[in-house]
């Protein structure tokens, strides 16, 4: 039995695939966030690190708390403050987040319990059900969805892309047209849901290698419907994934970018709707006439340059009136989101429109 | 085995060390991704919501330590007994690189064979002494077992695994 002892390396070579990854980790974050939506005592005497930082990404994830904090290095406070309800930026983002959150009102009113400690800032969540709103009401965004940042001149990068357990992220593809699941909202609102786009015929792990006919996911299951969302056009998609309806964003993968007499405006049919827009590293643009003059902008002006992708640390975040967002990752003057994207004014006027 | 005692281990910290080995002896007891998965995702929800005192430089322990008691409640059950006992998939399978001794590959994919053929008690230690390097007193320790019992179970699970290698036993 001297194999045995080689225990170790050939579990290696045989499982070597099988890692924990950044999205089990992720779920088990948002898990623990939904089982903690009551406060739990801080106890400091037995506190651990790990314990105040991993509640206070759980509390975030389950709570959506990227605005409307107040900031954290206030004392201990217990008072009625109004949050939103907010889609999660990345894990890494919240730990470099936490000092600059600030107040914001907006949707609705919660109580809220504020801890925090000498060596880091606990964030514990009392949350009631909401006593009024604001604007719109709770009801018409999608569990988790999206807000922007404000009150900083420099919104840090994040991205709303979901990642994948293998080397390809979470998609659909309805006949080559490649959709990519985004991790706002966590549950799609099914007055949301438009018409039927066909339901999965192929699940695989491989979807590169499973041909351009067809709808095939990686994400969701065989037989499950795939639907379009309301007056979005062919920007989203949106299906079951684990029990909760996911929303996908066109995009381009494996050499598949526009299909047919596709054009920019038919992967981001998002005039009439933008209500918000953030660029990481510029800023952030609430007024929504100005987003959709940028946005025409953008729309009429790009020129097509591949079907790839970019590698890059920017993004360009839109918010939509109905609370879904699109991504567009950003390196100096180009885009990229169903293909690669050209646009130096776009930049330019984004820069002036912030200033 | 276990780690110098020191400062306390953040939660990624705790995630990027030993989320991946949770998950590999989940997935040498159960032969199920998927399932290996869930109770990887369990333990540490486990751990994030009970708060539990770990001892710095033991925390691998509790981690495998309530992700073989899930693995056993979950092979109790019947799902497991009707899929996984009649599942004729193998659950491992090595991947041939260029210049690969093929018949080593063979014996070593015959060896995680029998090792998933083993009862869960055999399969326990098996795993813990020889995947995860633990001594015969951190499984007593992790197990609740006197040292007698560990040591002869592992004996005995020694000689079952020659035994199924030499085709004597299947299932």
């Amino acid at each position: 039995m001297k194999q045995l002892e080689q225990l170790p390396e050939i579990t290696e070579r045989a499982l070597g695939g099988l890692t924990a990854d950044q999205a089990l980790k992720q779920r088990i974050l948002q898990q623990a966030a939904a089982g903690q939506s009551n406060v739990i005592p801080f106890r400091r005497k037995n506190h651990a690190p790990w314990i105040s930082s991993a509640i206070a990404a759980a509390a975030v994830l389950t709570l959506g708390l990227t605005l409307g904090i107040p900031a954290l290095t206030r004392p201990p406070v217990q008072e009625p403050v109004t949050m939103a309800r907010s889609a999660v930026p990345s894990v890494a983002s919240v730990y470099l987040e936490e000092a600059d959150y600030e107040e914001e009102s907006v949707i609705y009113t919660a109580e809220k319990t504020l801890v925090s400690s000498p060596e880091d800032t606990i964030l514990m969540i009392t949350r009631k059900a909401g006593s009024g709103t604001k604007g719109r009401e709770r009801a018409d965004l999608g569990s988790g969805a999206f807000t922007l940042q404000t009150g900083t001149s420099s919104p840090s990068y994040r991205s709303i892309w979901a990642e994948g357990s293998s080397g390809t992220f979470p998609l659909i593809s309805i006949d080559g047209r490649c959709y990519r699941m985004l991790n706002t909202p966590d549950q799609v609102e099914n007055s949301l849901l438009g018409k039927s786009l066909g339901t999965v015929d192929t699940y695989t792990s491989e979807p590169a290698l499973a041909g351009n006919k067809g709808v095939i996911s990686n994400a969701v299951a065989s037989g499950e419907t795939v639907y379009s969302v309301k007056g979005m056009g062919g920007t989203f998609a949106a299906s079951s994934v684990n029990g909760a309806t996911r929303l996908f964003q066109r995009v381009s993968f494996n050499g598949n970018a526009l299909r047919g007499n596709d054009t920019l405006a038919d992967t981001l049919s998002l005039s009439g709707h933008i209500s918000g827009m953030e660029l990481s590293g510029v800023g952030t643009i609430t007024d929504s006439g100005t987003c959709e003059q940028l946005f025409s902008l953008l729309i009429n002006n790009a020129e097509y340059e591949s079907s790839g992708s970019l590698s890059a640390n920017k993004s360009l975040l839109i918010q939509l009136d109905n609370g879904l967002a699109v991504q567009l990752t950003v390196k100096g003057e180009r885009f990229a989101a169903c293909g690669v994207w050209s646009c130096p004014d776009f930049i330019e006027q984004f820069k002036q429109a912030v200033q | 085995m276990s780690e110098s005692p020191g400062v306390a281990l953040s939660f990624d910290e705790l995630y990027s060390r030993y989320a991946t080995d949770v998950l590999r002896v989940c997935y040498y007891y159960l032969g199920d991704r998927s399932k290996a998965e869930d109770i990887t995702q369990d333990v540490f929800v486990q751990l994030l919501t009970t708060q539990p005192e770990l001892s710095p430089g033991h925390e691998k322990n509790w981690l495998l330590k309530v992700a073989l008691n899930r693995c056993r409640d979950h092979w109790r059950s019947s799902w497991a007994k009707r899929v996984l006992l009649s599942s004729d998939s193998p659950a491992f399978e090595a991947i041939p690189a260029p210049g690969d001794d093929m018949a080593l590959l063979a014996e070593q994919e015959a060896l995680l064979s029998a090792i998933n053929k083993l009862a869960p008690d055999f399969k326990e230690i098996i795993l813990l002494f020889y995947y995860q390097n633990y001594s015969i007193n951190e499984i007593c320790t992790l197990l609740n077992l006197a040292e007698g019992t560990v040591s002869s179970r592992l004996s005995r699970a020694r000689k079952k695994l020659e035994s199924i290698l030499k085709g004597a036993e299947g299932l």
